[in-house]
C-alpha cells in the first residue's frame, strides 16, 4: 500500500510523473526561452522573436523534462518493487539509473559520471527532505493538554 | 619514396613507347621489343594505380579525423611521409612528441584551450575534494569535545594513536547516520497527567489497516474506510486508557485522517507518526521504551511484525484489516476493558498467557464464558440465601457477573461522556469562528515561532476573552 495518497499507486504514477514533468518543462521553458528569444531579437521584432523561440525550443525542453520524470518514476517503481521497502535510498538508486540511462549514448565514462552526479543530486534532495521532516516532527512535538482546573498564566 | 620513383619510371617508359609508336617501326625485332615494353609498362601502370588507390581511398585523412576529435590509430610510417611534414603543428604538447625516427608515436589527442581549462578545473576539483575528505576525516578523528554525547565516548579514550583515531572517526561518522535513524526527540510523550486525570494504562494503536483501510482503484482514486465500530471503540476505551495513535505513515499523510477520526481530540490523547519511529535494520520500529511511560503499563495493537520487533511482549499482533465489514474492534473491547479495570501491575505476562494473539479476543471470550458458567453455578448454590430473603420479604438480590457489572458501569460512563462531548462540540464550533494566529514566512525563517506551550497558552487566553465577549453579547441581548 502506498503511503502517499496524493499520488496514484505504482504503475500508473509513471504516467502521472511523465505528464507532470513535461508540464513543468513546458512552463519553465516558456519563461526561459521567452526571455532568451526576447533578448536575442532586434528591436521591433522582439515579441515575434520571443514567440518563435518558444515555439521552436519549448517542446524540446518539455520533452527532456518529461523523459527524465518518466524514466525516474519507472526506475523508482522498479526499485520499490524489488526492494519491497520505502525509504530515501529508493530515490537515490532510481536517480543513479536515470542519470546513467540518459547518458548511455555518450559512452561508458559519461554514463558513469552522469549516474553518480544524478544520484548525488537525488541524495541531497532526500537529505533535505528528511531534515525538513524531522524539523516538522520536532515542531509538532506532542504536548500535554491543559488541565481543566489549571488557569492559563497571565 | 619508392612509389614516387616508380611513378617517374613509368612516366618515362610511357613517353618512350609513344615515341616508338610514332616511328612505326615494322621490324619483327622491333615489334617484339615493343610488345615487351608495352607489357612492362602496362604492368607498371597497373601496379602504380594500385598504390594510388591505397593512399587515397577516403577523402577523410587521419589528420582531418583527428582534428574532428575522432580517435584514430596513428597512420603507419610507410604511408605519406611528405604530407605529414606539411601539416600544421598543434598547440598541445602531446602532438609535438611525434617523431620521424621510426619510433612508434604516442596516440595523438588534440586539445582545444577550453579542453585544457576544463581539465585543469577538474583536477582542481579532485584535489579540493580529496583535501576536504582528508580534512574531514581528520576532523572527525580529533579528540573528544566536552559537550559530546557520553554514549559515543564510551570505551574510546583520547589520544592520537592510529587505532584510537580510527575508532573515534568511526563512532562520529556512524553517529551522523544514527541521528537520522532515531526519533527526533528522546521522550515521545510528555509526562502523564496528575492523578485524577491519569489513566491506568496506555494503549498504542496503529492506524493503517487497523482503524482505517485505504484502497485505490482507477474509478475513484484513493478511498479510505473507517472500520465498523471505530468511534465506539475509541470513545469507550478512552475512559480506561490513554490512547496514543501511532501511525505507520508520515505525519503529512496521516494527520488529516486523525483529524477526521477524532475532530475534537476527545478520545485520542496523542498521535505519533512514522517520523517518531526508530529506524533499524531496514524497518521502522515503534519503540515503546521511548514513550516516557512505564513499559509494564503500555499495550500496543499492531498488524506489522516489524513495528513491534523491540517489545513483542507488549503487543497484540492482529491480522491487517482488509476493508471488509467485521466486528473485530467491538470484540476486542471486553479484553481491553478487563485489562484496564483489574489493576494489573504488568500487562506482559497476561498477554503472554494467550496462545494465538491474532485470535486473542475469541480466546478471552472462551475464558470468560467458562468463568461465567462457574459463577452462575455458585450463584445457584447460594440460592438458599435468596430464599431466606424471600421469606423475610426483602427484595431478591441477584448478583451480576463482575465483568458484566463493570461493563454496565463503563457504558454509563460512556454515555455521560458522549453528552459532554456534544456540548463541547457546539462550543468548539463557535471557537472555530475565532480569528486564528497567523505567522509570516519571515517569522518561520528567523525562528521567531513561539513554542507549542506558548501557543497553547495564547489560545487559552483568547478563548477566555472570546467567552467573555459572548457572555456580554448575550447579556446585552437580554437587557434589550
Amino acid at each position: 500500500m502506498s503511503a502517499d495518497h496524493t499520488r496514484d499507486p505504482c504503475p500508473i504514477v509513471i504516467l502521472n510523473d511523465f505528464g507532470g514533468a513535461f508540464a513543468m518543462g513546458v512552463i519553465g521553458g516558456c519563461v526561459w526561452h521567452g526571455i532568451k528569444g526576447f533578448r536575442n531579437s532586434p528591436y521591433g521584432e522582439r515579441r515575434i522573436g520571443a514567440i518563435s523561440a518558444i515555439k521552436a525550443r519549448v517542446p524540446v525542453v518539455g520533452g527532456n523534462f518529461g523523459v527524465w520524470g518518466g524514466l525516474f518514476s519507472t526506475f523508482d517503481c522498479s526499485v520499490k518493487a524489488i526492494r519491497k521497502r520505502e525509504d530515501p535510498l529508493n530515490a537515490i538508486i532510481a536517480g543513479f539509473f536515470t542519470g546513467g540511462a540518459l547518458a548511455i549514448r555518450g559512452g561508458w565514462r559519461h554514463t558513469r559520471n552522469s549516474a553518480i552526479t544524478c544520484a548525488c543530486l537525488l541524495g541531497v534532495f532526500e537529505g533535505v527532505g528528511m531534515m525538513f521532516q524531522r524539523y516538522m516532527a520536532w515542531q509538532n512535538k506532542p504536548i500535554a493538554p491543559p488541565l481543566p482546573d489549571q488557569q492559563p498564566l497571565q | 619514396m619508392l612509389s614516387r620513383m616508380l611513378g617517374s619510371q613509368v612516366a618515362t617508359a610511357a613517353r618512350t613507347i609513344g615515341a616508338r609508336q610514332g616511328l612505326r617501326v615494322t621490324t619483327a625485332a622491333a615489334a617484339h621489343g615493343q610488345y615487351q615494353l608495352r607489357y612492362i609498362s602496362s604492368s607498371l601502370i597497373r601496379s602504380n594505380d594500385k598504390k594510388k588507390d591505397d593512399k587515397s581511398n577516403s577523402i577523410l585523412t587521419d589528420d582531418l579525423l583527428a582534428k574532428a576529435g575522432v580517435d584514430v590509430e596513428e597512420p603507419t610510417k610507410s604511408s605519406a611521409n611528405g604530407e605529414q611534414e606539411s601539416t600544421t603543428k598543434n598547440e598541445s604538447e602531446e602532438s609535438s612528441t611525434e617523431d620521424q625516427d621510426g619510433k612508434p608515436r604516442k596516440k595523438r589527442t588534440r586539445q582545444s584551450s577550453t579542453d585544457v581549462k576544463r581539465e585543469r578545473a577538474a583536477n582542481l576539483f579532485y584535489l579540493g575534494f580529496f583535501a576536504t575528505a582528508f580534512g574531514g576525516i581528520g576532523y572527525l578523528a580529533r579528540d573528544w569535545e566536552e559537550d559530546e554525547d557520553k554514549e559515543l565516548k564510551q570505551n574510546i579514550p583520547n589520544g592520537y594513536s592510529f587505532d584510537l583515531m580510527w575508532k573515534r572517526f568511526n563512532a562520529r561518522f556512524s553517529s551522523i547516520f544514527t541521528y537520522f535513524q532515531e526519533p527526533p526527540f528522546p521522550d515521545l510523550l510528555p509526562d502523564s497527567p496528575p492523578e485524577p486525570y491519569k489513566r491506568p494504562l496506555t494503549l498504542v494503536l496503529t492506524l493503517e489497516d487497523f482503524l482505517i483501510h485505504s484502497e485505490w482503484d482507477t474509478k475513484n482514486g484513493w478511498k479510505t474506510a473507517k472500520r465498523p465500530g471505530v468511534d465506539y471503540f475509541l470513545g469507550y476505551l478512552s475512559q480506561y486508557y490513554e490512547i496514543v495513535l501511532f501511525s505507520s505513515n508520515y505525519m503529512m499523510y496521516s494527520e488529516k485522517v486523525v483529524e477526521k477520526l477524532d475532530p475534537l481530540r476527545a478520545y485520542i490523547s496523542y498521535q505519533l507518526y512514522k517520523e517518531h519511529c526508530l529506524y533499524k535494520d531496514g524497518a521502522h520500529i515503534k519503540d515503546l521504551s521511548k514513550l516516557n511511560r512505564d513499559i509494564s503499563k503500555v499495550l500496543i495493537i499492531e498488524n506489522d511484525e516489524n513495528s513491534i520487533k523491540l517489545q513483542p511482549e507488549n503487543a497484540i499482533k492482529l491480522a491487517p484489516w482488509n476493508g471488509k465489514a467485521d466486528d473485530e474492534l467491538i470484540k476486542l473491547i471486553p479484553l481491553l476493558e478487563y485489562l484496564a479495570t483489574q489493576q494489573i501491575k504488568d500487562v506482559r505476562p497476561v498477554l503472554a498467557s494467550f496462545k494465538n494473539k491474532e485470535k486473542i479476543s475469541e480466546e478471552f471470550l472462551e475464558r470468560t464464558e467458562k468463568l461465567r458458567q462457574e459463577f452462575n453455578k455458585d450463584q445457584e448454590k447460594k440460592g438458599s440465601t435468596n430464599l431466606l430473603n424471600k421469606l423475610l420479604g426483602l427484595p431478591v438480590v441477584k448478583q451480576k457477573f463482575p465483568l458484566d457489572a463493570i461493563h454496565d458501569e463503563g457504558v454509563k460512563n460512556y454515555q455521560f461522556f458522549q453528552k459532554l462531548v456534544k456540548e463541547e462540540e457546539e462550543k468548539l464550533k463557535k471557537q472555530s469562528e475565532m480569528p486564528k494566529e497567523t505567522f509570516k514566512l519571515k517569522d518561520i525563517v528567523e525562528g521567531n515561532l513561539p513554542s507549542q506551550e506558548e501557543m497553547m497558552q495564547k489560545q487559552l487566553e483568547k478563548q477566555l476573552e472570546f467567552e467573555k465577549q459572548q457572555a456580554q453579547q448575550a447579556s446585552a441581548a437580554v437587557a434589550k
